[in-house]
């Protein structure tokens, strides 16, 4: 595999996860109003927070308001971190490497992306929003789906993968962190906010599966971050990161110090998130180990960038 | 049954050949075709005409224009038109021997002017033209090249004048685009289109791509095993990336940008994540210019250095051969029937355009007087670009044409307009005539030449126009050559 290959496919694998991220979190929140608490424009700030670049909205919009929020995260495709954005960026990615994966899953996202583009923000809030995402994290679905029944096992696979999963990881911590946010006052009331978060990530039924009770946010907490068994909880996206970058150094002929530095660092933060005790995510500390969990994923992310920058071209002739 | 009365109304005009229609009658085998359309209603063949649209969109089936820094508004989709061109087998047959012969003649001539030249000294083509030819590459003098073959993949493009002959308007020979048109649209066709498609038996074209590959596979250097063949693609921003993708993937083959190739010593290997891999056949879709820095155009970030050394020491196939451009140039079309008796010592079976070489005084003299009934070409460009199409051109045009022809009579040739066939194309339900082109493909590895059955039908969209290139809007529809 070419290293710009690699690079493509582990972006591939990110902004996908991204946007199904972003589907999910925006369809639980969008539907999530506090019994008699916030205002809306609070509501829709946080909303903003978790996903996009809020002094980017302010510079744009006066205030939160829904119609420019839901704008601002879904459709604007001159905002980065906007679904159709990070769509838009898995596509341009994939169109270049198109060979390298099965056809059917270019004409997927294609299709997706073409059909994504020409959705009208008046379109979205008419004809109810969970509708859109629900359609947004079919499209994902499909292409994750049809990855997994029909791509070769071979590096390029484990490289969309591990993109996949670091993104999660990233993205839960992020999340997690947009309501570890709140201040510690207004916390105990906000039953609400931490149910929204579980269920965003669609680890409601699988929380309550295991027997735990309090959904309380230090719970939560512990769940999203220690469950090994939960595919979204950080724990899962590590060690299943972990493993991809292992499979790729296991196909490849010549390791490269990069590499294994990675698989190092990753293997790492698996073993830390496996000596944590449920005891050590308290409310005090909630902050400052999501901290940790942060600067870990940002270093790994480092390290694929560095891994991936190609040596000068050389001349020997 | 309206489709019927409407086609007998505009029943095309006698001056050109129409595919389907003679007179007013339909021709046999395009009875099914008419038959199946006639009953469709004209929201049905909207419909249709959509669908398919609708698919080559999804399936990013596109091309992008030049010329252009917003990437997104550029990319456009090919036109597609959903009524087939058939072609019957007798006919066939024909071209395909005529493509055949003509492939082998030119690969004869490209081997006889990097080497002894007998062409030249028996005075048959000028030494001038060849020498002083823009695609003549002097790095390509007495290197032999591998299975001797220059030319493996090409297109010639053929027409049919008003009594249905097919001539051929000009080779392709340097790396002619346009496979996976081909194939897509066989694809669109059996989806889209069943019902049609299955009432025919039509010969599948699958097998070529297995043909084209097995022809590269043959040109490697040695005869290892599994020889690694890449294709060499300017990058993701060029015009027929689609198609470069297409062929890599279908075909099994590397896709690579000259950044990602490596020359050590005298060896080009891909840069991969796991180390080098060498590679044994290049099959590249960047023109000679850019190839190597090192031996042509120095400021080419396309190619790799170090590329023609690894080739003069036969440690890779370039397919196609650098220099082959000499051979598709448009004064030296004029040649090819001459090349055909010279070398093969056989009469050319598919003919060329009569031809005006303007470097001819009396021929150049003949053409200015009548340049309103004349095509006039620039030699070395393709593409639609740098022509004058005589009865469609103004007073103005004609006049700095004719300027240009004197300052540079090397440069130009001329052609009585051609009078391409039409054929009916479906327009919002309602049947058109349109003027088309036939670029049949070949792929030749020393032994043998394998012609795609069919090849594409370019269609020329605009009513009354005959440039059917897709850079000028040009469109085209899948090709059926039907079975004995």
């Amino acid at each position: 595999m070419l290293d710009r290959i690699a690079e493509s496919l582990f972006w591939i694998g990110r902004y996908t996860e991204r946007a199904e991220n972003h589907a999910r979190l925006l369809d639980v929140y969008y539907h999530l109003r506090e019994e008699g608490g916030e205002e809306t424009e609070a509501i829709w700030k946080r909303i903003a927070e978790a996903i996009g670049d809020c002094s980017l909205y302010e510079e744009r919009y006066e205030a939160y308001r829904e119609r420019e929020v839901l704008f601002f995260l879904t459709l604007d495709a001159s905002q980065a971190n906007s679904i159709v954005s990070c769509v838009a960026q898995a596509r341009d990615n994939l169109k270049k490497i198109r060979e390298q994966l099965p056809s059917e899953l270019w004409n997927l996202l294609n299709g997706f992306y073409l059909w994504l583009k020409e959705v009208q923000p008046e379109e979205v809030v008419r004809q109810s929003p969970h509708r859109f995402f629900q359609r947004v994290k079919e499209g994902l679905a499909a292409f994750q789906g049809t990855a997994m029944s029909l791509a070769i096992r071979d590096a390029s696979w484990h490289m969309l993968e591990s993109g996949r999963y670091l993104e999660r990881s990233e993205n839960v911590v992020r999340l997690l962190q947009s309501v570890g946010n709140i201040a510690p006052d207004q916390r105990k009331g906000s039953y609400s906010y931490t149910m929204a978060v579980l269920k965003s990530v669609g680890g409601y039924e699988a929380f309550r599966r295991l027997d735990l009770e309090d959904i309380t946010l230090e719970e939560v907490a512990r769940f999203l971050v220690l469950q090994e068994t939960f595919p979204r909880s950080i724990h899962f996206s590590l060690a299943t990161f972990d493993q991809h970058l292992k499979a790729v150094r296991d196909q490849s002929d010549n390791i490269s110090s990069t590499l294994e530095r990675m698989i190092r660092l990753a293997g790492k933060a698996r073993s830390e998130l496996g000596w944590l005790d449920r005891n050590d995510i308290t409310v005090d500390t909630l902050t400052t180990v999501l901290q940790q969990l942060l600067n870990t994923n940002k270093q790994l992310g480092e390290a694929v960038a560095k891994y991936f920058f190609s040596p000068g071209r050389e001349v020997i002739a | 049954m309206e489709m019927m009365n409407e086609v007998s109304v505009t029943s095309p005009s006698s001056r050109f050949y129409n595919e389907m229609y003679s007179g007013a009658k339909v021709r046999e085998h395009y009875g099914k075709v008419h038959q199946v359309l006639a009953r469709m209603s004209v929201e049905d063949r909207v419909a249709r005409q959509a669908r398919m649209n609708g698919r080559l969109l999804e399936e990013g089936i596109t091309f992008t224009l030049s010329g252009g820094d917003q990437p997104d508004a550029l990319e456009r989709t090919i036109p597609f038109d959903l009524i087939p061109r058939v072609i019957p087998a007798e006919e066939w047959e024909m071209i395909e021997q005529g493509t055949r012969q003509r492939v082998r003649a030119l690969n004869a001539f490209l081997t006889d002017i990097y080497h002894e030249q007998c062409i030249l000294k028996d005075g048959l083509v000028p030494r001038r033209m060849i020498m002083a030819n823009r695609y003549f590459r002097t790095e390509m003098m007495r290197l032999p090249v591998p299975g001797g073959t220059y030319v493996t993949a090409s297109g010639i493009d053929l027409i049919r004048d008003e009594k249905g002959d097919y001539y051929v308007l000009e080779d392709n020979l340097r790396s002619p685009s346009g496979f996976s048109y081909v194939y897509k649209s066989r694809s669109i066709m059996t989806h889209d289109f069943p019902e049609l498609y299955f009432s025919y038996s039509v010969r599948g074209i699958d097998r070529s791509l297995h043909d084209f590959r097995s022809s590269l596979r043959n040109l490697a250097p040695t005869d290892i095993a599994e020889p690694v063949i890449a294709l060499l693609t300017p990058g993701s921003f060029n015009s027929a990336y689609f198609e470069h993708t297409f062929l890599a993937q279908q075909m099994g083959m590397e896709l690579v940008e000259g950044r990602d190739l490596v020359c050590r010593d005298n060896k080009i290997y891909i840069r991969k994540l796991s180390g080098l891999k060498k590679v044994d056949v290049l099959y590249r879709r960047i023109d000679d210019d850019y190839l190597d820095p090192l031996a042509f155009r120095p400021d080419s970030m396309l190619g790799v250095a170090g590329l023609m050394n690894a080739y003069r020491f036969g440690n890779i196939t370039i397919a196609n051969a650098p220099g082959t451009g000499v051979a598709d140039d448009k004064a030296i079309y004029t040649f090819v029937p001459e090349m055909i008796r010279y070398y093969l010592n056989e009469r050319p079976i598919l003919n060329n355009v009569p031809t005006y070489l303007m470097s001819r005084p009396d021929e150049r003299e003949h053409v200015l007087e009548r340049l309103e009934e004349m095509v006039v070409k620039e030699t070395s460009l393709s593409g639609g670009y740098g022509m004058l199409v005589g009865p469609s051109s103004t007073e103005w045009e004609r006049e700095r044409f004719a300027a240009k022809i004197r300052e540079n009579p090397d440069n130009y040739i001329a052609q009585p307009t051609i009078k391409l066939s039409t054929s009916p194309i479906n327009l919002d339900g309602h049947m058109a005539h349109r003027h088309i082109d036939l670029r049949v493909f070949a792929m030749a590895d020393g032994r043998n030449v394998h012609v795609i059955p069919g090849g594409l039908t370019r269609v020329a969209m605009k009513e009354g126009s005959l440039v059917v290139n897709s850079s000028q809007g040009g469109g085209v529809k899948d090709t059926w050559v039907l079975q004995r």
